[in-house]
């Protein structure tokens, strides 16, 4: 097969995974570029790597995957030298700043992990590659070549996929959790032992709407994973029926909206400094879809406003809805040279349209507007199930 | 009121600038380009004096916090009409400690950092005939310079270049160093490799996408069109 097509099918298997970031690397030689965004795909989502399977010619047969044996398809392979020299050739033209490597495991999971091992050797040893290299770690690889994968890849991933034991069992029976989780322990050892190992951590990833798991669950396992392993990322990737229907029913539609409120939660937790029970309060089980997490805080809590912006710490400013990491830290910076008011803080990147129901500057608010959770609310929440203003004059038998 | 005129240079601004900052009396700074003779105003000459340029750029990361500095030469590459008097006005209000979080300067200095870091992704080599790498651009500042750096960290030993082909000027390197040159636009051949290179990156970069997730209201406005002619997976 030609390589054109060879890197179609292979691009094609390797899209389905949500990482693509190439941050938190500090390798010296990689020119300090960290998250440069190269394009965005007609997705929308940004490219910064050349994300491409090894093969995608499998051994295991999991519900959920592309690649699983019972599944019709050409199945194909790059060898170690074709992926190194399409990284080097991509990177020397701005296309890409590194690499994302991942595989189907073909033979065995020592197998799999010894050719993607093989490719960025190459690329390290051989030329002397600077850029920033992801890894996918094989469940079940020997543990010595995890470790110099470790050595030569800023970041290595082992994806978890499924949220709980039961639903690894039905739905990737030949997969244990102890092959996920043993080399998760043994990557996380090694990092924290190692000097220039996995410089930029590890990540994983969880699929989203395949299994019944609920948004308590997930998150739940995701503040135990981060507490755990110290994971520099978790990725949530909304479930795409590419899997076997037998198995995985019901789901027409990747559950996009779930998949961007499971990130809002994961960022209060990460640098929001909301705890797991601000963002799901014990008496609910998955998120509000209509209303993002922080909204849905701050309509809970309401009696922590209205929070004054002369005043206020910035952990205090960062509870308030529309008021980000980035703003937060130009207000303190900019009321160092002056008083703030309402009209300045848009040009600080506050969202207005949400913050202004949470705040005060000088003493006053912004008047006019509903002071009370309920009706508040509605202004929050999505177009889609916003009350449309009733019109003025209503023609005569109502709307 | 006095009327300082400087050659339009970045040290003939700083010149300027320092003058003018050390007068008690009201000044305007016009370069060259700008100045048109008024009835009023007594015009100065000033000629760019690369030594007092550069104490006074010392002075200015002395005296005020480091991005100060940074913002005067954002502005003056932002290219916008009456620089001079925006910067000295910028810099009157900083010295009185006024807040200048929402001068124009400061937002001259967001939008030249945007098309920077834009532009650190969007630059496309190609590999052309004499071996050189060549990235054509038509960035909306003057910031060629800017880019300069990063692009020399990344490249080992080959020699590259990067063309504003509408201002005509272009950054020359060879591995780690570089200098800015004019540079008219010309073409040149491309090498033979070059075009199986690209494809295979246009083929990566089309099939990349998640069918079932497409959202180009989303891509494009995260990659205006004014990219798109030298972007390779868009042509």
């Amino acid at each position: 097969m030609e390589l054109v097509e060879r890197l179609r099918i292979l691009t094609a298997g390797a899209r389905y995974d949500a990482s693509c970031v190439s941050s938190g690397s500090q390798r010296k030689k990689a020119g300090g570029s960290l998250g440069i965004c190269h394009s965005w795909t007609e997705d929308g989502r940004c490219v910064s790597l050349l994300k491409i399977l090894q093969t995608n010619d499998c051994i295991y047969n999991c519900r959920y995957c592309v690649h699983r044996t019972d599944r019709d398809g050409p199945r194909t392979s790059l060898s170690a030298r074709e992926i190194a020299e399409l990284t080097v050739n991509f990177y020397r033209r701005n296309y890409i700043e590194g690499l994302f490597l991942s595989s189907a495991v073909k033979g065995s999971p020592d197998q799999a992990m010894e050719t993607m091992l093989a490719s960025v050797k190459i690329l390290r040893e051989e030329y002397k590659f600077p850029g920033y290299i992801h890894l996918k770690g094989i469940p079940g690889a020997e543990e010595s070549l995890l470790k110099k994968a470790g050595f030569h890849a800023d970041r290595m991933s082992v994806n978890i996929e499924l949220p709980s034991a039961e639903s690894l069992k039905k739905l990737a029976p030949q997969k244990k959790p102890a092959d996920i989780f043993n080399p998760m322990h043994f990557l996380e050892r090694n990092r924290r032992e190692e000097k220039g190992f996995l410089r930029a951590g590890q990540s994983t990833q969880l699929i989203i709407g395949a299994s019944p798991e609920s948004d308590r669950e997930i998150i739940s396992l995701a503040s135990y994973l981060y507490d755990k392993f110290s994971l520099s990322r978790i990725f949530y990737s909304a479930y795409i029926p590419t899997g076997d229907p037998r198995y995985i029913p019901g789901v027409q539609n990747p559950p996009l909206l779930r998949e961007h409120r499971l990130y809002q939660a994961d960022w209060l937790f990460r640098f929001y400094h909301f705890s797991f029970d601000d963002i799901i309060p014990p008496a609910q089980n998955d998120l509000e879809t209509e209303l993002d997490p922080k909204a849905g805080w701050a309509l809970r809590h309401f009696e922590f406003f209205p929070v004054e912006i002369n005043r206020a710490s910035y952990r205090e400013l960062l509870k308030i809805p529309g008021v980000g990491l980035v703003s937060a830290r130009r207000i303190i910076k900019a009321r160092k040279e002056g008083t703030l008011d309402f009209s300045d803080l848009g040009k600080l990147g506050v969202v207005m349209k949400r913050a202004r129901f949470f705040i005060i500057c000088r003493g006053r608010r912004i008047p006019g507007l509903p002071g009370d959770p309920a009706n508040i609310r509605p202004f929050l929440t999505m177009p889609a199930s916003r009350p449309r203003q009733r019109r003025l004059f209503a023609p005569p038998g109502g709307e | 009121m006095q009327e300082l005129v400087y050659n339009g240079s970045f040290p003939g601004l700083l010149t300027a600038l320092g003058k003018a900052l050390a007068g008690e009396e009201e000044v305007r700074i016009w370069s060259k380009e700008e100045y048109r003779p008024s009835l009023f105003g007594t015009a100065k000459k000033v000629k760019a004096d690369l030594e007092f340029a550069l104490a006074f750029k010392k002075k200015l990361v002395f005296d005020f916090p480091e991005p100060v500095y940074r913002h005067v030469l954002y502005a003056y590459l932002a290219e916008e009409k009456g620089t001079g008097n925006l910067v000295f006005d910028f810099l009157q209000k900083l010295k009185r400690k006024e807040p200048a979080f929402t001068h124009r300067v400061a937002e001259l200095h967001q939008g030249v950092t945007r098309e920077k870091v834009r532009m650190l992704g969007f630059v496309r080599f190609k590999k052309v005939d004499p071996g050189y790498f060549y990235a054509p651009v038509r960035p909306k500042y003057n910031i060629i310079g800017l880019l300069a750096p990063h692009f020399a960290s990344r490249q080992e030993k080959q020699e590259w270049v990067i063309h504003d082909l509408g201002r005509e000027m272009a950054v020359l390197g060879r591995g780690k160093v570089w200098e800015i040159h004019p540079l008219p636009q010309i073409r040149f051949p491309e090498d033979f490799e070059e075009e199986g290179i690209q494809k295979l990156w246009r083929e990566h970069f089309k099939v990349l996408a998640v069918p079932e997730r497409i959202n180009r209201k989303r891509q494009n406005s995260l990659v205006p069109r004014r990219y798109w002619p030298h972007l390779t997976e868009k042509g």
